[in-house]
């Protein structure tokens, strides 16, 4: 999961795959904007065929965070 | 596949029907020119600035953009080759010149509109300023470009000038292709479900919420006539412009210490200043209008993708946003309905901010010029890695917006962080006659005043705040 969550950041950002960390924050520290990270949430909910909260994505703010959220709700999926 | 002088066309995305929509009503075509110039403090090799303005032409397709009709009437677009898109470069040496005449003459030149059809939509000159500052000023067409695509254009130019003259650095990386682009959201915009999804969510919100209401930058008074004029004491919308668009752009500047103030609320509360911005200005409004219920037009430049982000071309749509916020709410819950509410719109941005208008008038039909929102506003986003001038290092370099002199709009704020040192910049594009400097000033002070208190004291009620400034 991280490694496809970092792929995908990477189409958003001129960051390397090896520059981002669990802990990184989409923001702070990756330099997404609120429509970056938006958007690419968008993306997410196709690529494993989700939906995200709307509460819960304005919670989310480090890679590890999206993770977790992104492996629980595909277990629940399935 | 139908084309011009042997290129494919394709038709005006809704960003540029938009454009393309208020050109009709406005009687200076010069309305969507951008003006802009970026000068470095350091003497230029104009040969090679030359070379490097005529490589970004080729690589970025948006520049090479044409605009036709067709027998009925119907614009279109095409991009020509490299070759017939290379752009004359022009040198102007200002430095006998004072600043205010270098200044005016520039002024002057963002003030002459396209030749609309098979013609280039920008120009480039190369200049060197009074103050011995070296650089480009670049006009264009809004239908081609905006704010983002303009910086990643003369980015690109910097880049490939720096490319050239500098041992070790690299050449920039490709552009994304404005074709690429343009037929994706062609494709979003020939009823996809995603177009299906945006128009439900838009439609749903129109059709669930009472009718809006106009809130006029001096309180009641707009509406007020509008009421007396009609006869309907009920009347919610009002015109909000003049019967002339001749404008002026007035600038408030914030400095870096204030602005690092509103910063840190923006990054304790996880928020992005867009928010607070909005925060302040419904505020403003409610301050002088009482109504809970506050609307104003505000613009998603829609570039996330990287290849969103480098494709150039013009991608902004704007929707007016509503929040409807009780003065016993807290500041920091109005913050937070605008986040949550942002980023709903976000998901949905694509959707063609003309239909959007349509829908909505045929819900509240009303006569033209009558509008819900008393202005628009736009945030230049600086993401924490700022997003590209940086290249120049500790090189001093300045970059000023030309005001073409018209607008359709009454007000249209713009804020814009400030390089030189990390301040804000308050841009108020605005009707002559429909909105003086004076009442901009109070508003802009009145602003500030709302957005300090509320960042100082996120738990004081809008009601307190109200009172308090």
């Amino acid at each position: 999961m991280f490694e496809k969550l970092a792929e995908i950041i990477c189409n958003y950002v001129e960051v390397e795959p090896e520059d981002i960390h669990p802990e990184s924050r989409f923001i702070e520290d990756l330099g997404l904007t609120s429509f970056d990270f938006m958007s690419m949430l968008g993306e997410l909910e196709e690529e494993f065929d989700i939906e995200v909260e709307p509460k819960k994505s304005a919670e989310i703010r480090t890679v590890q965070e999206a993770v977790d959220y992104l492996t629980d709700l595909t277990e629940e999926e399935i | 596949m139908r084309k011009r002088k042997g290129y494919p066309v394709y038709p005006l995305t809704a960003a540029q029907k938009f454009h393309f929509f208020y050109l009709n009503f406005c009687p200076k075509k010069e309305v969507l020119n951008i003006g802009t110039s970026l000068t470095i403090e350091n003497d230029l090799d104009f040969a090679v600035l030359k070379e490097s303005i005529c490589k970004a032409y080729e690589r970025n397709e948006s520049m090479r953009i044409r605009f036709a009709q067709d027998k009925e009437g119907t614009w279109y677009q095409y991009v020509v080759s490299p070759e017939e898109g290379r752009p004359n470069v022009d040198f102007v040496d200002f430095s006998d010149k004072t600043m205010e005449e270098a200044e005016q003459t520039m002024t002057e030149w963002t003030r002459v509109p396209f030749k609309p059809i098979d013609s280039p939509m920008s120009r480039i000159v190369m200049i060197r300023m009074p103050d011995g500052y070296c650089g480009v000023y670049l006009l264009s067409d809004h239908r081609i470009m905006d704010a983002q695509s303009l910086i990643g254009f003369l980015r690109d130019v910097i880049e490939l000038y720096c490319n050239t003259l500098y041992e070790g650095v690299p050449y920039p990386k490709d552009m994304a292709s404005y074709i690429e682009q343009l037929q994706k959201d062609l494709a979003y915009e020939a009823g996809s479900k995603a177009q299906q999804r945006d128009a439900a969510f838009f439609q749903n919100m129109i059709d669930n919420s009472p009718e809006p209401i106009y809130n006029g930058l001096d309180g009641t008074r707009r509406l007020d006539e509008e009421r007396k004029r009609s006869g309907d004491p009920n009347a919610r919308a009002a015109i909000n412009v003049s019967d002339s668009v001749d404008s002026a752009l007035d600038i408030f500047h914030l400095e870096e210490e204030p602005t690092k103030r509103l910063l840190s609320f923006c990054e304790n509360y996880h928020v992005s200043l867009q928010c607070l911005l909005l925060m302040g200005i419904r505020t403003y409004f409610q301050k002088m209008n009482g109504n809970d219920d506050v609307s104003v037009n505000f613009a998603i430049a829609r570039r996330a993708t990287l290849k969103e982000k480098k494709c150039g071309g013009t991608r902004i749509h704007s929707f007016p946003f509503r929040t409807i916020l009780s003065e016993d709410k807290t500041f920091l819950d109005g913050v937070y309905l605008i986040r949550d509410q942002q980023n709903a719109y976000f998901r949905h941005a694509n959707y063609d901010p003309v239909a959007y208008f349509a829908y909505r008038g045929k819900k509240y039909p009303h006569q033209g010029g009558q509008t819900y929102e008393p202005m628009s506003l736009t945030y230049q986003p600086m993401t924490m890695k700022s997003q590209g001038l940086e290249k120049l290092g500790d090189i001093h370099y300045k970059t000023k917006w030309y005001p073409n002199g018209a607008t359709t709009q009454g007000m249209y704020l713009t804020v814009m962080h400030r390089p030189e040192d990390n301040g804000l910049d308050f841009c108020f594009e605005h009707q002559v006659k429909a909105v003086s400097r004076e009442q901009l000033e109070y508003f802009y002070y009145y602003l500030c005043k709302i957005m300090f208190k509320g960042a100082e004291n996120p738990d004081l009620s809008v009601g307190d705040i109200i009172k308090l400034i």
